[in-house]
């Protein structure tokens, strides 16, 4: 039997600090992978709107101290919501992306990482960006 | 197929999976309706099915679907450790425990879908 999933702590129910990392984790993939050419189809199209809107409301009322952020919780905030725009913008709409405009999305997405994922190295899994 | 009666994190895992596979993924939030699809013929590849649930658990959903396709997948998923061992000898095809992260998912996608 295979086993994926938490390894290095125990296990427990997840809770909303848990649901919301993984949804900023997602947010960034689907960012990363938009900005570096994979397919986006019909339902991957669907999946990252939808992830973009339920993370821009989840995050107004969550206190983020979980986090142990140096920089203040408004300004944190404020950038992911500015990447689910980005999101929106980039898959939804289509938007071009420019020199400057491809610089500040990664600029935005590196602050992000640093803060909320400080020690992980937030992978794309390329087999399945691509083949799917 | 994903089972779990938390609304938020059936969701979440619908949406990720969604997007890895870029096609619909089915969900339900409880076990005898998701039997129930399974049992109307409609293709089911992979199901990650809770265990604590309404009315039948997962182990009990997942010991039907193999009984009657046991070349479906079966994962369960669970934030209790002792359930790793039940769904090992109930015969899961894979645990995935929780918290997870969107990597599991992406790596659930990759091994049984992609590979």
């Amino acid at each position: 039997m295979k086993k994926f999933g938490c390894r290095n702590h125990p296990l427990r129910s997840m809770n909303e600090n848990d649901l919301f990392l993984l949804r900023l984790h997602f947010l960034i993939i689907v960012v990363k992978a938009a900005l570096q050419g994979y397919p986006v189809g019909k339902y991957r199209k669907k999946a990252s709107l939808k992830n973009a809107g339920e993370i821009s409301k989840m995050i107004s009322g969550m206190d983020l101290s979980f986090l142990g952020m140096e920089t203040s919780q408004h300004l944190f905030k404020e950038r992911v919501r500015l990447l689910a725009i980005m999101v929106s913008a980039i898959i939804g709409e289509n938007y071009p992306l420019g020199v400057h405009r491809r610089e500040a999305v990664l600029d935005n997405i590196e602050i992000i990482e640093r803060c909320a994922f400080p020690r992980s190295r937030l992978v794309l899994f390329d087999k399945v960006l691509k083949v799917a | 197929m994903v089972v779990d009666d938390d609304t938020q994190i059936r969701d979440l895992t619908v949406t990720a999976l969604t997007y890895c596979v870029n096609r619909e993924v089915m969900s339900f939030e409880d076990p005898l309706s998701a039997w129930d699809y399974i049992q109307k013929g409609n293709r089911v590849d992979i199901v990650i099915s809770d265990v604590d649930m309404p009315q039948i658990d997962g182990f009990e959903l997942m010991s039907r679907v193999k009984q009657k396709y046991p070349e479906k997948i079966f994962i369960i998923m669970s934030g209790i450790a002792a359930y790793e061992e039940k769904s090992r000898v109930q015969g899961a095809n894979a645990f995935l425990a929780k918290p997870f992260g969107i990597n599991d998912l992406f790596d659930i996608v990759q091994h049984y879908v992609v590979a």
